[in-house]
């Protein structure tokens, strides 16, 4: 016969409580209302960008303005940078942790009989495991993914992405971006661009020069997500490229050419060309060649399946819990 | 052309009545005036529907923050009819959809001004577009596609009639909502859990930080909490509600 002091009683009835806690639902609707308020302070305050440091000049800028002295001291609470504070990842990671053991016990319940073994038990079970396989997934999203924004290829262009053996690269009819097995490339913008040569009035190819003391090509391939100058300093003349921005912008969009001669500057003719196009300009021939431009981010993430898997786990398990919780009988009046 | 205001005008006054009616039952319960005051907030729940698509014509499509605003007073407006009558809980249920009906007819009323226009026919719908961008599935919540629009539309209706619910067991903890929280929450389940899926596929990431997506999720996150409060404790689960179906609010509003 096993006799228990009191003080291994009071001890077991202690973890007992404490294990009564973690996998209590209210634990779990604290921290999801933490992360709640957390995401919804991501979504009301202007979060600082990281990877652009002109564009987090700007935004700091702009909050100190908009928030005054108390800038420093939400910043300091990481409330600018909610996802990547220590506090949300605290609380993501605590998250984790009930989840697994609410499904330890839920398990345990069904395996040992204490629960009904029906198939509206099943989908809890779904609901927490798929939930642990997100958060899986976003640890391994942080841990090993990368992602390079801004990325600009031109129709034809194969780039490799900068750092990576990857690559990404935008068909000659600009109709697809192809890219590297293993990554996931979006497109963010696309515009117009073009492959320019310039010849004289016999027929010889220009030297083109894009910047002061920069290399001579015969060819030039531009892509106007931004004004582009180039000089042809045998003819003196330079050249400025203007997209026409009409939204949408797309591949085809017209653009704006206008020639300057020099010394002094002065405009020589300006007109909008779409397309491939060919001007004359004081015995010097232009030929623009349409090169529309895809500006991309590529992402390399490896746990981009199991959080997938998890999120359509775990609608499956919630909404499976909701509608199994609706069909369970109701004591109370009913509209 | 059908002028909208008065319409509006006339669907806020009645709903006006129907509150001041329930609110004198519940000082002094008199056979007949809940019945008056139901059949008066269906009557305003009818007006704003039809108010709804001439608002809609008048916006040239624009799915403006008076929009929004009408469809959930016009969801919310309808009080239904139940087997035990708490009169206090009944005239709090109708206070949202005159609330939101009375904010929607000043944005009416002032023109459209101020008023936050999303383009909701000139975009796209949920489409592999062809040629270019071949790739990725184009989903937006700063510039909704239809069908996205469409649940969001519906969601909108909905959660106004949960937040009058839910107000009504505030004040009465007997008077429990019904199963439309549920139906919503699975609603939104679903609507989150297809816009998390189409980022990650389109963009590699579950989540790209953009505000519109983080409101969204730390909303839903709220749902859930409010979902897995206890039942027995109808004021606080009511209350986790309210503050749910608040947020939902002011992120349709927010735009």
């Amino acid at each position: 016969m096993i006799v228990q002091t009191p003080s291994a009683s009071r001890r077991r009835d202690l973890w007992r409580f404490i294990w009564q806690i973690v996998t209590g639902n209210g634990l779990l609707v604290t921290l999801l209302l933490a992360a709640a308020a957390g995401l919804l302070a991501a979504a009301w305050l202007p979060q600082a960008p990281t990877a652009d440091p002109e564009a987090y000049a700007r935004w700091f800028s702009e909050a100190q303005t908009r928030f005054g002295k108390a800038t420093q001291t939400m910043q300091a609470l990481g409330l600018f940078g909610v996802a990547r504070s220590f506090g949300f990842r605290a609380l993501l990671a605590l998250l984790a942790g009930t989840l697994l053991l609410r499904l330890v016990e839920r398990g345990d319940r069904l395996l040992s009989g204490a629960a009904r073994r029906e198939w509206g038990e099943l989908f809890p079970l779904l609901a927490h495991g798929g939930g642990l396989l997100l958060l899986a997934g976003l640890l391994v999203t942080h841990l090993w993914s990368w992602q390079v924004e801004g990325l600009i290829v031109q129709s034809g262009e194969r780039l490799p992405v900068p750092g990576t053996k990857s690559w990404v690269a935008l068909q000659e009819d600009a109709s697809k971006v192809t890219h590297s097995p293993g990554i996931v490339v979006s497109v963010e913008a696309l515009g117009p661009g073009v492959r320019v040569s310039a010849a004289d009035g016999a027929g010889n190819a220009l030297p083109l020069e894009q910047a002061a003391e920069a290399d001579l090509h015969t060819e030039l391939t531009l892509a106007l997500a931004k004004d582009q100058h180039f000089a042809i300093p045998d003819a003196q003349l330079i050249v400025q490229l203007t997209p026409q921005n009409g939204r949408p912008a797309g591949g085809q969009s017209p653009m704006l050419v206008q020639i300057y001669h020099y010394p002094p500057v002065q405009l020589e003719t300006e007109t909008v060309i779409k397309g491939d196009a060919e001007l004359r300009v004081d015995g010097v021939t232009l030929r623009f060649i349409s090169r529309p431009y895809a500006q991309v981010t590529a992402t390399f993430n490896p746990g981009m399946w199991p959080t997938g898997i998890g999120i359509a786990l775990a609608i499956a398990g919630l909404v499976g819990s909701v509608v199994g919780s609706t069909h369970q009988p109701r004591t109370d009046e009913e509209d | 052309m059908i002028p909208v205001t008065p319409i509006i005008g006339l669907s806020v006054g009645m709903l006006l009545t129907a509150f001041g009616l329930a609110l004198w039952n519940g000082f002094r319960q008199i056979a007949g005036l809940d019945r008056a005051a139901q059949v008066i907030s269906w009557i305003a729940g009818g007006l704003l529907l039809i108010a709804f698509p001439l608002l809609w014509s008048e916006a040239h499509g624009h799915y403006t923050n008076a929009l929004h605003l009408i469809l959930m007073a016009a969801v919310a407006a309808p009080s239904i009819n139940r087997r035990r009558h708490f009169p206090w809980s009944d005239a709090i249920r109708m206070l949202p959809a005159l609330v939101l009906s009375g904010i929607g007819l000043t944005l009416v009323a002032e023109n459209f001004r101020g008023a936050h226009y999303t383009d909701l026919l000139a975009l796209p719908a949920w489409v592999i577009q062809e040629g270019l961008l071949a790739q990725p599935l184009t989903i937006s919540l700063a510039e909704p596609s239809i069908p996205l629009g469409m649940a969001f539309m519906l969601c909108d209706g909905l959660v106004a009639r949960v937040l009058g619910e839910a107000l009504g067991t505030l004040a009465h903890p007997a008077a429990t909502p019904s199963r439309l929280f549920d139906i919503l929450y699975v609603l939104l389940t679903l609507l989150v859990g297809a816009i998390t899926l189409a980022t990650l596929r389109q963009h590699g990431v579950v989540w790209d930080g953009g505000p519109a997506e983080s409101g969204l999720l730390g909303a839903w996150l709220a749902w859930s909490a409010a979902w897995l409060s206890p039942r027995e404790r109808p004021r606080l689960r009511a209350a986790l509600i309210v503050t749910a179906t608040l947020l939902l609010v002011l992120l349709a509003l927010k735009g």
